[in-house]
């Protein structure tokens, strides 16, 4: 298993699935809005979406669709399952403590 | 809900691989497109903008890899491509694989085969309603118990040396199933072998059995025609009524459903058939299949057994110290044996002092002993399961060298598959990849090898139940492949493959990858080249060792029946022709059957081709006797002799029909009546320990439990009696009508001009003759029964010969195969040999040197292991001990002499290397 460049896997799977939480992407979208959102400062190496997107549709947490695209392309879109809404809050609240706590640590010494 | 789901999605990437692969590719390249895209509008060239859109993407292939690797069946796949190639491999070399399949065959298929036996014998449960709550009753005592005067039945000791049977009296049984509370029931049997029976006027000899009310319904067995016998068939005055085999239905009645309501007669007995066993249903002795069960009824001519008198007139059904009826009950759900058998134990008790008074000595009062009876009786099973324990050792040892001979013939291919290993570590396959790729082959030619097995077994268990039987009472043994046997066969396939698999394998990985790919498949790394050979020489030696254990085994068992069968019996088996009446089934009896026998013989001495004819009870050498104790007139016993004697009631001209040779007097004639004088006529070994070898001749003896004295008339050389194994022993010679005991039946010896066989025709004539109602039985010739006395001996020396041979043929196999890798590789060093002045004669003697070492080695660890192993046949041998040197001696020279055979050839074409051509070579 590729690890995406200094993304845990862990990481990687929230941030898809906050991406798509709004709306279905594919999975160039995915990786374009990822860099967009952090200001370029979270390089992922796009092909290594794919085996997490698999991997996360394997778990039934997001699902596939072949839609036509704006250019009239058929791509393969990606959404939320409801597994895989309840994963996202969990794994945000996760983040979100874990932030914090790391927060404290870095500014109180 | 979730998991449902996955599992869902699991199934779909199963079944939908190729689909998927497909939409990946499309979603990949979709995705570079867009970036090409993004690119090619920020202002790059078409070229630069594929570069780079490339460059953000990473390596497609391996993240394909990656993807596919998290739909999960990425092991699912990797082994259908081992098998895949695991196939074309083999396939490509046919010669090899069809070695490796042949021999590894041969062993899984005896093994096999000798399994199937096992299990029926004394593995599978019996084919009835939850066979493990069924128990056997039996008695245990130290002595014979008091209240018993006869018993008629098998018995034997137990581990402590106690009596041990299951014989009980009938009032017995009904008092345990009339007050126990343990059984859910409790039913009675017994053996009535050889019954006659009449289906429109068509006699016929069957297996039958008397069984109680409860025995179908006990055991759980429906009848899949008509009914099963009930309790109300027991009551007196019912109708009498049988259960017939399926086996049975479908030979003497074609299957006929109108089988039902029909009318025969067994011993003259008219009975109904009410009923058909289902198919798989033999009994509840394994290897003794019932043709007939009847309702156990009160009737002179239906005694237990299949007896012809009951022991002084009593009545089988009230009297209590004749003990003959075996009893199985079910244990009631939730009680065990011990709680039945201390209940048991009770009623036994009140039961035997019904009979008698309480004995005052405990050790001739028998108790309650139950046990099992999940596999039904277990008499077969003790005559059987030695021999089969020391077959299953010996095709043990054949797999054993299989693998080992497989085994050898991998590691010479490895060494032609060096360099594809090496290419394929160094293209970044991983050691424990290969490794599973290398024992997915070896399996899978196990498995080749097992699947050939089960039909060799198939046709060999089949082979083996005729050895077994000796043309005797066939063993009806349903040995046939169930799953167990299956599941036997699959996991030594398995094993095998991993054993013969896994050593050369090991060697395979552990390439130094640089050496193995410059320079050509022939020429390797030496390290590894050497720890190869080793194995390969480790490997042929032990073939070699265990293979002489077996000829050295084989050796033995044929030496036992040759010296059997070229001993001096002491009466002459050739030309005779040997067959069984009992007119005593039909209702003959005293004087009446006497005249009978008498009338029959008459017309066989005068028959055409009939050179003599007689007539014994006990045929000779056919494992039967009768033991008496007597005492001779006018000599006091010596204490503590056994003055036991073997007795046997003759007809007239006994002795010359059977060439047994009169020393003094006179044998048995016609003029011996039950009106005359009793004489008796005596052996060498009777006068030699009865008499001091003075001349028997007017001395006279009575048997000690009868009042009748005889007088010797005559004198006669020793002669085998019952076994080829014991020799003669204290033997007496009784006119037939002379008998202190009732008659019974009675077997006749007649010495033809001609062969034997052709006179069976007119034997049956003259039979049929004096009464049409009376089946001959046990047609042979003396000859043939002789050779049934030799079943398990010929079993022994014919199958350990056969494997033994075998065994030879493979290590000989192994041999030749590894002595011609190891030429092949030396083929430079023989070229420089050569070119330096060797001869030919030289490198021959160099190579066939090698050879004689290895099996100068094999011969070394196989002796004393072959003297270590025979120790556990030496109770089947005869004439020789298990160490017999001339055998041993004999066996290594043969093995010494194929294995040279077996290095000449591949050293022979070391010779005749040319030395251009070989150094050349590299």
């Amino acid at each position: 298993m590729g690890k995406p460049n200094d993304l845990v896997q862990g990481t990687l799977d929230l941030l898809i699935l906050k991406t798509i939480a709004l709306e279905p992407k594919h999975g160039w979208a995915i990786a374009k809005r990822i860099q967009q959102i952090s200001k370029e400062v979270l390089q992922v190496q796009q092909g290594s979406l794919y085996p997490a997107l698999h991997r996360l549709e394997q778990k039934a947490w997001i699902k596939a669709k072949w839609k036509e695209t704006e250019t009239g392309r058929k791509a393969k879109f990606y959404s939320l399952t409801a597994a895989g809404r309840a994963q996202l809050e969990k794994e945000a609240a996760n983040w979100s403590r874990l932030s914090t706590a790391i927060n404290l640590v870095v500014e109180t010494t | 809900m979730v998991w449902a789901q996955r599992i869902w999605l699991r199934l779909q990437t199963l079944f939908r691989r190729n689909e998927n692969a497909q939409q990946l590719d499309n979603e990949i390249q979709f995705h570079l497109d867009q970036q090409i895209g993004e690119n090619l509008a920020a202002g790059m060239s078409p070229e630069e903008a594929r570069y780079a859109a490339m460059r953000t993407f990473g390596n497609p292939t391996s993240l394909k890899e990656q993807t596919r690797d998290t739909w999960g069946w990425t092991w699912l796949e990797q082994f259908a491509q081992d098998l895949r190639y695991g196939l074309r491999q083999l396939s490509r070399s046919p010669g090899f694989t069809l070695a490796v399949v042949l021999s590894l065959s041969l062993g899984i298929g005896a093994n096999t085969a000798i399994f199937s036996l096992i299990d029926a014998v004394m593995l599978r449960m019996l084919p009835v309603r939850d066979p493990e709550r069924l128990v056997l009753l039996n008695w245990v005592s130290q002595r014979r118990p008091a209240m018993m005067t006869s018993l008629t039945g098998h018995s034997d000791n137990d581990a402590e040396g106690r009596w041990r049977c299951p014989s009980f009296a009938y009032p017995s049984f009904q008092e345990f199933r009339a007050h126990n509370h343990t059984f859910s029931s409790i039913f009675g049997f017994t053996p009535f072998s050889r019954a006659n029976i009449n289906i429109d006027g068509q006699a016929s000899l069957a297996q039958g059995e008397l069984v109680t009310g409860e025995y179908f319904s006990g055991l759980g067995v429906a009848p899949i025609l008509g009914r099963p016998i009930t309790t109300d068939d027991e009551k007196p005055g019912a109708p009498r009524v049988a259960v017939i085999s399926y086996g049975y239905w479908s030979r003497q009645f074609a299957s006929s459903p109108a089988a039902i309501g029909k009318h025969i007669t067994i011993n003259a007995v008219p009975f109904m058939i009410v009923g058909v066993a289902p198919p798989e249903f033999f009994g509840i002795q394994p290897g003794n299949a019932i043709d007939i069960w009847l309702a156990l009824v009160d009737d002179p001519k239906l005694l237990p057994w299949g007896v012809s008198s009951t022991p002084g007139d009593r009545s089988p059904f009230t009297s209590r110290d004749w003990w003959w009826l075996m009893m199985m009950a079910r244990l009631k759900p939730g009680l065990t044996e011990q709680q039945a058998s201390s209940e048991l134990e009770e009623l036994f008790q009140q039961s035997l002092s019904a009979a008698a008074a309480p004995s005052a000595r405990p050790e001739t009062t028998p108790r309650i002993d139950l046990q099992p009876a999940s596999k039904g009786l277990s008499f077969l099973r003790s005559e059987f399961s030695k021999p089969l324990q020391i077959l299953m050792t010996v095709v043990a040892v054949v797999l054993l060298i299989a693998c080992a001979n497989v085994a050898t013939l991998l590691v010479g291919r490895s060494a032609t598959r060096q360099k594809e290993v090496a290419v394929r570590l160094s293209l970044g396959a991983s050691r424990a990849r290969l490794l599973r790729q290398l024992l997915t082959e070896s399996v899978l030619l196990a498995g080749f090898g097992g699947a050939l097995g089960i039909l060799f077994a198939n046709w060999g268990s089949r082979i083996l139940l005729r050895l077994m039987s000796g043309g005797g009472e066939p063993l009806n043994f349903e040995a046939q492949m169930d799953s167990k046997v299956l599941v036997f066969t699959a996991a030594v396939s398995v094993l095998t493959g991993l054993l013969f698999g896994l050593a050369p394998v090991l060697g395979t990985t552990r390439v130094e990858l640089t050496p193995a790919l410059k320079i050509g498949a022939s020429a390797m790394a030496f390290v590894t080249q050497k720890t190869r050979l080793a194995l390969g020489k480790t490997l042929v030696v032990s073939q070699l060792a265990l293979s002489l254990l077996l000829l050295i085994a084989a050796g033995l068992f044929v030496r036992t029946l040759q010296n059997l069968q070229n001993q001096n019996l002491g009466f002459d088996q050739r030309q005779l022709l040997l067959f069984a009446v009992d007119p005593t089934q039909n209702g003959y009896k005293g004087q009446r059957l006497i005249d009978f026998y008498g009338r029959l013989l008459e017309r066989l001495q005068t028959l055409p081709g009939a050179m003599s004819a007689t007539m014994s009870t006990n045929t000779l050498l056919s494992n039967s006797q009768s033991h008496w104790p007597i005492s001779v007139e006018g000599r006091k016993p010596l204490p503590g002799e056994d003055s036991g004697v073997d007795w046997n009631n003759v007809g007239p001209s006994f002795f010359e029909t059977m060439g047994i040779r009169l020393l003094l007097g006179r044998g048995v004639e016609w003029r011996d009546t039950a009106n005359s004088p009793n004489i008796a006529v005596v052996n060498e070994a009777f006068a030699n320990h009865f008499l001091d070898g003075e001349n028997p001749i007017g001395h006279r003896f009575r048997f000690n439990r009868f009042e009748e004295v005889y007088e010797i008339a005559g004198l006669v050389q020793d002669a085998k009696y019952a076994s080829l194994r014991n020799a003669p022993r204290p033997t007496v010679y009784l006119p037939y009508s002379q008998l202190p005991v009732p008659l019974g039946s009675i077997h006749f010896e007649v010495r033809t001009a001609g062969d034997p066989p052709s006179l069976v025709a007119s034997v049956r004539r003259v039979v049929r003759d004096l009464d049409s109602n009376l089946p001959l039985s046990e047609v042979k010739t003396q000859t043939e029964q002789i050779a049934e006395t030799l079943v398990q001996e010929r079993l022994f020396a014919q199958l350990s010969s056969f494997f033994g041979g075998l065994a030879v043929l493979l290590a000989c196999i192994g041999l030749y195969g590894l002595v011609g890798y190891m030429v092949t590789r030396q083929t430079g060093e023989i070229g420089i040999r050569r070119a330096l002045g060797a001869e030919r004669l030289d490198i021959f003697r160099m190579v066939l040197r090698k050879v004689l070492v290895m099996v100068a080695l094999g011969v070394c660890v196989g002796v004393p292991a072959a003297l270590a192993a025979t120790r556990l046949i030496s109770s089947y041998l005869y004439g020789l001990k298990a160490t017999d040197p001339p055998t041993i001696l004999l066996c290594s020279l043969l093995m010494l002499t194929i294995a040279a055979l077996a290095g000449y050839l591949p050293a022979r074409r070391a010779a005749s290397v040319d030395p251009l051509v070989a150094l050349r070579y590299e």
